[in-house]
């Protein structure tokens, strides 16, 4: 018996799925809380619960897909690094993420021609300078996807100079665009450590639950790759969360063309799938506002999840809730007081807050120290006694400053979300109901709403949010760039009252459901949008089924380019060759050959076997051909050869 | 009025000094520099490009003309900055590397001077980074490239290359021309339009800053 385990590490919850590998059954499936103060001892708990006490030696292959490097770069965090840019510098330094720069001359032309030479005495100097916390280097050379040739010495000198983990933007992306290509240099090179612990965690769980296996990422396009590349490669894995939604939607539904919808705990997620695979941006993911040249699938992120937190806004007349992006623990499943919604007119009296015990109170404004300060240290206590006391501690701008803890990641808190609103109308029952009833009915007073109305109205709200962002979705893969906020027609469609225009809006694929509340929430959804809903078994946990259904993918694109009458230059990702005394055909020719090779080489460097070749593209007008290969492999198992390979 | 259907007469004859003289008249005269460019030469490029078209000029007519409507523009135009009137945008030009061939692209520049655009000529032989430089420093709305020969046309991708590599792609229209460009070369390397000859280059860039 060969078993597949696939982990899915989401914000809030880790997920993880058995599969068995000969016939795709699914043997287990489990959710357990990340915890992102002790990631081992998370990984270690879902990894017992997806087993089940099935034998550690039939684990023939273990995938993950994670948010871990998403959030850290959403957050601005990463590590200290050095950017060597080689013959270009933007316009402003403040364009760039957080880094030491070291600028150096050499730059190639659009031929891949030399302009000027690499200088190797300016850049062994800058390296000499560099200051001793720095921990990792990203590279960015002009038209280095034309002629890599600079980044690749650069490379070589800075490991001999420092040691350091070395990264070069043509080893990310073949695409044009210095400024993309230094962004997701230096990202790669800021969450590499993070990552990398991250990685050795989960193969010292697997270790210590005897799993000896390839451990595999999903990465950000839908495919697997060795935990070897995951780690020289960690922002390939950005959007590994929505890429294993995708892949785990199209597996578990069958679906070849639809939508997927995976709404998690913090956020939803949602992506297309074309022709059984995820639908890809063009451009590269943007992340945290940042534009990188990522090949990733096209996923519509949105700050709306099963824990979204619920926020009665009470300051007028006419008191009204607000879905608010951030994330708070539901009720059901929070450790409240006695003292929990003792106060019937106060509607945060229905919050409650613990200190976060891993956390130590470093870097804190004097305020939020304060406020923090005042928590009990093991009971914690309601938000509204908070508020307060701090009030009598004269700490001002109060609730500015508690979410300046929240933050931090400094405390729990627990208050009304989605999923309590479920609890309420009885569509979901793991936790306890009693808090949630006693707030909805305490916050639906105060709306003049029973709690059950209070909890419908809530799902009503979220549920025509998502009909809202699965549309803008579907329209932004045909539009790009539309500007929503600015968009007239747009406004005037959703709005109430049309005289002369009935509009029906009808989705020509499914909608296909991921993660614990999607039962409940899309049903209506796929209703108002005229298509049809799939209801999956198992997509609670259709992220970490994704994981494990990956498969190993290369995509190779070939430029050719005539330059003169019987001249002519094929680019290759990290690989330039001159054809001289030759013809169009035969320049097409080889490029085929070259863009096969390497596709069926990588795909076998990346852990693939049974790899089938598919020719995308194949055209040449011109004088400018280019051919387009992918390569499609299944991950090898344990039981086979069990060599550890290196990609670079 | 008299002296306008005069000067557009001068400019589709080709009289450089009549024009200019005209020109100066109707300033003398307190008439608008704007009013003069407005309805007098571009109407009067206007006829030259469709004489062209139909074949009843040739290029040497056609550069004759638009240097007599340059000449006048050279009287108007320090007015035209000082009283702060829009040009219609700003058009870079030049023959790409290895293309000496300015001929045409000079007669592009000159009409569409013509139409109202500021135009920036690079001249002969331009390579890939120096378009790129006049897009960064000189902010032009649209760069329009010449090439007369197979061998030289092949370069043109390039230009657009060094836009993206520069993340510039996005700020500029690329407008392209010349003996061997044609429409599906545009198409083919990614170019926002192709004009056969000059008097539809400023169609084309009409169109193009829309």
């Amino acid at each position: 018996m060969q078993l597949g385990l696939g982990i899915d590490t989401g914000n809030t919850y880790t997920d993880s799925a058995l599969v068995d590998l000969a016939n795709g059954e699914i043997l287990t499936a489990a959710k357990t809380p990340t915890t992102p103060h002790d990631l081992l001892h998370g990984i270690l708990a879902s990894i017992d619960r997806g087993m089940q006490g099935m034998d550690p030696d039939n684990v023939a292959l273990v995938a993950v897909s994670t948010t871990l490097a998403t959030n850290a770069i959403v957050e601005g965090r990463g590590s200290p690094v050095a950017l060597i840019l080689l013959g270009w510098l933007p316009e402003r330094i403040t364009t760039l993420p957080p880094c030491r720069l070291i600028s150096v001359e050499g730059e190639f032309n659009a031929r891949g021609e030399e302009r000027r030479p690499l200088n190797e005495g300016q850049l062994r100097r800058g390296l000499q300078e560099l200051p001793s916390e720095i921990e990792g280097i990203a590279v960015s050379g002009y038209f280095s996807v034309r002629n890599p040739g600079h980044e690749r010495r650069t490379k070589e000198i800075a490991i001999g100079e420092t040691g350091l983990p070395v990264v070069c933007g043509h080893e990310l992306t073949c695409q044009l665009g210095i400024y993309e290509r230094t962004v997701t240099a230096t990202l790669n090179a800021r969450i590499t450590p993070l990552v990398t612990t991250f990685l050795t965690h989960v193969k010292a769980a697997m270790q210590e639950r005897g799993i000896e296996a390839p451990l595999m990422v999903m990465r950000s396009d839908g495919s697997l790759v060795p935990e070897g590349y995951a780690r020289t490669f960690p922002l390939q894995t950005i959007l590994s969360g929505p890429a294993a939604s995708a892949v785990g939607g199209n597996r578990l539904s069958g679906i070849q063309d639809g939508t997927i919808v995976d709404i998690g705990g913090t956020t939803t997620d949602i992506v297309s799938v074309e022709d059984g695979l995820p639908r890809l941006d063009g451009a590269g993911a943007t992340v945290g506002g940042w534009k990188t040249r990522v090949h990733a699938v096209s996923a519509w992120v949105i700050g709306l999840g099963g824990d979204s937190h619920i926020q009665l806004q009470d300051h007028s007349n006419t008191p009204k809730f607000a879905l608010r992006p951030q994330r708070v623990t539901p009720l059901a499943f929070g450790q409240l007081g006695v003292d929990f919604a003792d106060s019937p007119n106060d509607p945060e009296s229905v919050e409650w807050v613990h200190r976060i015990k891993a956390w130590a109170p470093s870097g804190l404004s004097a305020n939020a120290k304060a406020l923090w300060d005042l928590i009990p240290p093991d009971e914690g206590m309601g938000l509204h006694r908070l508020y307060e006391q701090a009030r009598r501690h004269d700490i001002y701008l109060v609730e500015r400053t508690f979410a300046e803890l929240e933050a931090r990641g400094a405390v729990q808190h627990i208050g009304f979300t989605p999923t309590d609103a479920l609890h309420v109308l009885g569509q979901y029952r793991e936790g306890a109901a009693e808090p949630a009833h006693t707030a909805a009915q305490l916050l639906g007073k105060r709306l003049g709403l029973s709690p059950r109305d209070f909890a419908l109205r809530i799902v009503k709200k979220f549920q025509a949010r998502l009909t809202d962002e699965i549309l803008k979705k579907l329209v932004a893969d045909e539009l790009p760039g539309v500007d929503y906020d600015q968009n007239v027609l747009w406004e005037y469609l959703q709005g109430p009252n049309h005289l002369a225009i009935d509009i029906n809006i009808s989705l020509l694929h499914p909608l296909v459901g991921v993660g614990a509340p999607v039962n409940a929430f899309l049903p209506p959804v796929s209703s108002a949008l005229n298509t049809r809903y799939t209801e999956l078994e198992y997509g609670e946990v259709g992220n970490a089924v994704g994981a494990i259904s990956g498969k190993i993918i290369s995509r190779i694109k070939a430029l050719v380019r005539q330059q003169s009458a019987d001249r002519f230059v094929v680019f290759l990702p990290s690989k330039r060759i001159v054809l001289e005394r030759t013809d169009d055909k035969r320049a097409m020719a080889h490029a085929l050959h070259a863009a096969e090779d390497m596709a069926r080489q990588e795909a076998k460097a990346l852990g693939g076997e049974n790899i089938r070749l598919k020719l995308q593209k194949q055209s040449y007008q011109l004088g400018i051909g280019e051919i387009r290969v992918i390569a499609i492999g299944q991950p090898r198992l344990a039981s086979k050869a069990q060599t550890a390979v290196e990609v670079h | 009025m008299a002296l306008y259907d005069d000067l557009k007469t001068a400019v589709i004859d080709m009289e450089v000094e009549k024009a200019v003289e005209l020109t100066q008249k109707g300033l003398d005269e307190g008439k608008d520099a704007e009013d003069i460019m407005n309805s007098a030469l571009v109407p009067a490029m206007d006829v030259v490009g469709e004489q062209y078209d139909k074949g009843e000029k040739y290029v040497p007519e056609m550069l004759l003309s638009a240097h007599a409507m340059k000449a006048a523009m050279g009287l108007l135009r320090p007015l035209l900055v000082e009283s702060g009137v829009k040009m219609k945008g700003k058009v870079a030009i030049g023959t790409v590397e290895g293309d000496l061939h300015d001929i045409g692209q000079n007669l592009v520049g000159m009409m569409l001077e013509g139409a109202g655009f500021e135009v920036i000529n690079l001249g002969a032989e331009t390579p890939a980074e120096a378009f790129v430089e006049s897009v960064k420093e000189k902010k032009p709305d649209i760069i329009g490239m010449s090439a007369l020969l197979t061998t030289t046309m092949l370069h043109m991708p390039e230009v657009i290359d060094a836009l993206k590599e520069n993340g510039l792609r996005e700020q500029v229209k690329v407008m392209i021309g010349g003996a061997p460009v044609t429409q599906e070369y545009a198409d083919e390397i990614g170019a926002d339009g192709y004009a056969p000859d000059a008097a539809s280059a400023t169609k084309l860039a009409d169109r193009l800053v829309q």
